[in-house]
């Protein structure tokens, strides 16, 4: 190249260069030599780099062959002293490019990690899904079958259920002034329609004979199905107008889960349990201790019969029954000259022999529930261990129960192998399990004025949260977030009924001492031994009942309790009806006791249950 | 003598941080210095050197900036930054405490190897 045709090169050399928009631009303007001028093409075309940056490194290596044209330098030797145009374009497309603004580094970073976090992610699902799809749940036990085992054992003859239904069969459909009645069939006399209440009674004696008779029987006898008991659903269609029995075309599951079994015998027990209740109140209302004491049993040997089913539900039921066979002994005993002082000690034996005294709240089924949760959705890995898996029983587990909906099922499948992760082992939760039913026996043991000392409850919902409830999420759904858990619930309710229950025995003792001494006792300390064994207890402070004996002849004595606000006020009610029911409700201790900032409600609710439960006589009810 | 890549990555940029350290310079004056102030052993070619200017430039040893030469054109000119100063500074020890250790093994000759940076001043 000539000097002229350096000069002219070297004038254009500038940083005006950099403000052409090309590489081939600055090597047309540089005028190198024909081999140079192509050798900044070719590096800076391989540059993966955007334009502007190609157009400065053009500039730069034109600079750097114009220098060498300026000492002399040979082109075809400055550019075999080049290198590889490749490896040249690399490394420049490398190096230049950390040069870039700061915004560029931090975006192409981000779009790195991210980019590596989606591959992590995906390969993680991919063995996460490997986990999840190539288990199966492995069930061994027929939790049902194994509840069944000692109501089969029972003789046919010695079993409850099949007279309930032929009882239900008796009594027909339900006249309309039970159908229709707001606040159900009318109970005693007073209630709406009781006259048409007391001719249906009389008019269904070998109805209530029935239940009589399978209340005097050994046990209940109703087996557990996942379908309606095909007997019952044959009278249901007698009885019930537009019932119809569909019987399922295919075989019922023969394993089928714990929890969706069907309990309508608790329904129908209850129903046939106010009847008998009905009928007691009219035995009283016509002198009639022998049919009033039959019916009696009756009640006591139904809510016998259902208690001794293993269910918390059935408990419960059992409670409610036995409820009404205390309300029952309570408008006996009060019934003047209705019951003699023997009759009042034999009933008073009768009820304090229910349950052997003391209801227990048995939750060893909770556990046995859960297993059979867990044999359905986790994987066995024969040490009881294992983890959340899929199959198609959890696919028509959450389809049957309506847990997903038929589209989304698949997304849901999607996620599951994800939820297997965080979700605890078998063990783990069988662990918990066992821990939420040693609470619960513990908290069964508590005596009532120690409610808001048991825990169990927030075991229970740890165990739902960790573990079962992601699994099956329908458990918490049945099981409820209240206030009032399962277990802690059914023993406030069982704490209830046996302050009742003690209540209604003491009295039967007053009633009893009165017959015979023709006086009211003036403490219940007179009452001990001879016309009860023990003083009743206050469940909310373990003292000895409150009584006030009667200033003249005239007057009744007053029995009550404390209430949950802890303060003796002389056997005064709460003046409204949520006060009425919030004075003997044991979950409102805690508001009580710790005294934490309530809210407005709470404090209208703590301050509305101000004042006495009055167990005995009832007080004027309230209006508002 | 050609030197083998891997030394070459570690010796390169310490020598031109070394020739910067003297004043500023463009890319054909320290391909130039290179090849003659190392008889040839540490010459590179532009395919390395413009990588190796724009990797320093990118970690803030040094920072190019254009120019009008007196020949009335423009070329991009390179500068040591303080970094770039400190960096050698360190560089500078690595290398003697290297060449001692190297030395001291056999591999160099002692009587070639310089006294330590703290006796000679290295960056003189």
């Amino acid at each position: 190249m000539s000097n002229t045709a350096t000069a002219a090169a070297a004038s254009s050399d500038s940083p005006r260069c950099r403000r052409l928009n090309s590489a081939a631009a600055v090597v047309h303007a540089a005028a190198l030599p024909g081999p140079l001028g192509e050798l900044v093409l070719a590096v800076t075309g391989k540059c993966r780099l955007w334009r502007s940056e190609r157009t400065e490194v053009a500039c730069e290596l034109c600079a750097h062959f114009l220098d060498g044209l300026e000492a002399s330098a040979i082109p075809a030797d400055l550019a075999a002293s080049f290198g590889d145009t490749r490896h040249a374009a690399r490394l420049i497309t490398a190096t230049r490019k950390r040069l870039r603004p700061l915004w560029w580094r931090t975006s192409r970073a981000a779009m790195r990690g991210l980019g590596a976090f989606l591959l992590l992610s995906v390969v993680l699902y991919a063995a996460l899904a490997a986990r999840f799809f190539l288990s199966s749940p492995k069930v061994t036990h027929n939790y049902i079958a194994e509840l069944n085992v000692p109501v089969l054992q029972v003789p046919v003859a010695d079993r409850a259920w099949p007279l309930y239904i032929d009882a239900k069969k008796q009594f027909g459909p339900l006249p309309e002034f039970m159908v229709n009645s707001r606040g159900g069939e009318p109970h005693q006399p007073g209630d709406e329609n009781w006259d048409q209440m007391s001719a249906w009674l009389d008019a269904h004696g070998d109805a209530l004979a029935t239940v009589r008779a399978g209340a005097a029987r050994p046990a209940l006898g109703f087996v557990y199905r996942a379908n309606i008991d095909p007997d019952l659903a044959r009278v249901l269609e007698i009885t019930s107008p537009g019932y119809t029995y569909d019987p399922p075309m295919e075989p019922s599951d023969e394993n089928p889960l714990v929890i969706g079994i069907l309990l309508p015998h608790l329904g129908e027990m209850r129903r046939l349990a106010r009847f008998l209740s009905a009928d007691a109140h009219l035995a009283i209302s016509r002198e009639d201790a022998s049919r009033y004491f039959a019916d009696l049993d009756a009640l006591l040997g139904m809510a016998e019969q259902v208690r001794h089913e293993r269910f918390t539900i059935s408990t419960l039921v059992g409670l409610a029954i036995a409820d009404l066979a205390t309300a029952v002994a309570l408008h006996g005993a009060g019934t003047p000259d209705f019951l003699t002082p023997e009759q009042l000690r034999d009933l008073a034996h009768t009820l304090g022999g229910f349950a052997d005294g003391r209801v227990s709240i048995d939750s060893s089924v909770e556990l046995l529930t859960i297993e059979d949760i867990l044999q359905r959705f986790f994987s066995d890995d024969g040490n009881g261990d294992g983890h959340f898996v899929g199959g198609p029983e959890v696919d028509s587990l959450y389809r049957d129960w309506g847990l997903a909906r038929p589209g989304g099922l698949p997304l849901l499948r999607a996620i599951q192998p994800v939820q297997s992760t965080i979700m605890p082992s078998r063990a783990q939760i069988m662990d918990q399990a066992r821990r939420f039913v040693a609470a619960a026996a513990a908290d069964d043991a508590l005596p009532p004025w120690r409610h808001d000392e048991r825990s169990s409850d927030m075991l229970y919902q740890a165990l739902m949260e960790s573990g079962v409830y992601p699994a099956v999420p329908f458990l918490s759904s049945l099981t409820g977030k209240a206030e009032q858990g399962p277990v802690a619930s059914a023993c406030a309710s069982r704490d209830i009924f046996e302050a009742r229950r003690h209540a209604v025995m003491t009295v039967l003792a007053m009633q009893a001492y009165r017959s015979t001494r023709n006086t009211w006792p003036s403490s219940l300390r007179e009452l001990v031994p001879a016309y009860m064994p023990s003083l009743p207890v206050d469940p909310f402070d373990g003292q000895p009942m409150r009584y006030i004996a009667p200033a003249s002849g005239s007057e009744l004595p007053l029995l009550y309790s404390i209430g949950v606000d802890g303060l003796d006020e002389g056997g005064k009610p709460p003046t409204t009806k949520s006060g009425r029911f919030g004075v003997h409700n044991l979950y409102w201790l805690g508001k009580f006791r710790t005294r934490p900032p309530l809210t407005g409600a709470q404090q209208q609710q703590t301050d509305a249950a101000r004042g006495d439960w009055v167990l005995w006589p009832e007080p004027p009810p309230v209006t508002e | 003598m050609r030197i083998e890549r891997e030394l070459m990555r570690g010796a390169g940029p310490v020598a031109v941080l070394k020739l910067l350290h003297r004043g500023e310079m463009y890319g054909y004056q320290l391909v130039e210095a290179l090849s003659r102030r190392s008889d040839g052993v540490l010459a590179m070619g532009q395919s390395t050197l413009y990588p190796l200017l724009y990797s320093l430039e990118a970690k803030g040893l040094i920072e190019g900036f254009w120019r009008e030469a007196d020949s009335g054109r423009h070329r991009k000119y390179y500068r040591l930054t303080d970094r770039g100063r400190k960096r050698l500074a360190a560089d500078i020890k690595q290398w003697q405490a290297l060449a001692g250790a190297m030395a001291g093994l056999g591999v160099l000759d002692p009587a070639r190897v310089a006294p330590l940076p703290s006796q000679s001043g290295a960056l003189a």
